[in-house]
């Protein structure tokens, strides 16, 4: 599959939202170059893991195709102590989750995106501040 | 007479008030001057734009043709040469240390402990310390190599000037790739500005791989209040198995590598 032909598929996954304010995108190593971050993507799927760990915590999405085949979208977050700090905590998502994001996705056309604090996320129909412990 | 000597008592006890009392004075100022005790976060605020090569300073510093190669060969995933990290050679990319310069440009808090003879800096940036020695010992003619260096500090003034030598050159100068050499001597200056703030310059004497030694731009440190969100540091440490799964499974495919 040329990467041209991924990223359509991708683009036919999720929403594509247009317009909407850009944000630095900064990381420890790396982020901005692997992400694009003129551009959004609303990813909407079922948690199936949640990483609360170093370099950077991450949320694993299956998310389903407009072929009904599932994707496993992964998405990159903050490290664990920023998120700390933002009120964030390591039972935030389990899995079976339903889950809205809006990412920058990956320029190479991968189903992988970053959404960096401040991060806002639905989960089960409430904003993640309801699942603080 | 005893009207006298009640007199010249009391200019003596007025003299001796006054000398009490800026005795105590030039004590609580060099309490508080000497000291950098405290959590302490580097504000990205101050400071303006950096510059292409390093984070330290904005005025690009001249390499050697040896500085210049290895500033080619390193692809960092941050700053003006970024690349994916998927297709770098960051050494944090494997869970390396940071080593001590890249630390003190990061954005973490730092945790300061200061004893007669030391002072302690408790990093959280990748959960390291090192100790500076001020207990008057000589800097060591060739120590290490360590990630974190050998310190040597004395106080002029307000100024904590510390000399470190023998980093490990396989770490970076900072998040953008900068080089060094195990020849490297750098002069820190940490300055207690007033009770909230530290600044803090590096000098870098380092001719294998800079044509002159350089001096980075001043950085302001901020003190960070017990309960405020930055007010202690947490443990961040980057567990190689952690790594190699994150790059496993997020870094490399978001960056288009397969594994």
């Amino acid at each position: 599959m040329t990467p041209f032909t991924t990223r359509a598929r991708l683009a036919a996954l999720a929403m594509l939202t247009t317009g909407m304010m850009t944000v630095q995108v900064s990381g420890h190593h790396g982020t901005a170059a692997s992400y694009d971050n003129s551009m959004k993507v609303t990813v909407t799927g079922k948690v199936t893991e949640f990483w609360w760990r170093n370099p950077h915590s991450a949320l694993f999405i299956d998310v389903t195709d407009d072929k009904g085949a599932l994707v496993n979208w992964s998405v990159e977050m903050s490290s664990p102590g920023v998120l700390t700090r933002a009120g964030w905590n390591r039972k935030m998502f389990v899995a079976g989750d339903a889950v809205s994001i809006v990412v920058n996705p990956s320029r190479a056309g991968t189903p992988a995106g970053v959404c960096l604090n401040p991060c806002t996320v639905t989960a089960n129909g409430k904003g993640v501040s309801a699942r603080e412990a | 007479m005893k009207k006298g000597m009640s007199m010249r008592d009391s200019a003596i006890q007025v003299a001796a008030a006054v000398a009490l009392a800026a005795a105590l004075e030039a004590s609580a100022a060099s309490a508080q001057t000497a000291d950098l005790s405290g959590v302490w976060l580097v504000d990205n605020s101050v400071g303006g734009p950096a510059g292409k090569m390093t984070q330290w300073t904005r005025q690009d510093p001249a390499f050697t043709p040896e500085g210049l190669a290895k500033f080619n060969a390193n692809k960092p995933g941050k700053g003006p040469r970024q690349a994916p990290p998927a297709f770098g050679n960051d050494p944090l990319g494997d869970a390396n240390p940071p080593g001590l310069l890249r630390t003190l440009v990061y954005f973490r808090p730092i945790d300061i402990i200061q004893s007669p003879d030391r002072i302690v800096q408790l990093f959280e940036y990748a959960h390291f310390w090192r100790t500076i020695w001020t207990d008057g010992r000589p800097v060591p003619d060739d120590p290490g190599p360590y990630w974190y260096g050998y310190s040597v500090g004395k106080w002029e003034g307000d100024t904590l000037v510390v000399q470190t030598v023998g980093l490990d050159a396989r770490a970076w100068l900072d998040e953008w790739g900068t080089p060094f050499s195990e020849e490297a001597k750098i002069t820190e200056r940490w300055r207690r500005m007033n009770a909230n703030t530290i600044q803090m310059t590096i000098t870098v004497d380092d001719p294998r791989t800079f044509a002159k030694p350089w001096t980075s731009d001043p950085r302001t440190l901020r003190l960070q209040p017990k309960g405020s969100p930055n007010g202690e540091v947490l443990e961040v440490i980057f567990a190689p198995m952690d790594e190699k799964e994150f790059n496993d499974r997020v870094r490399n495919p978001a960056g288009g590598r397969v594994n």
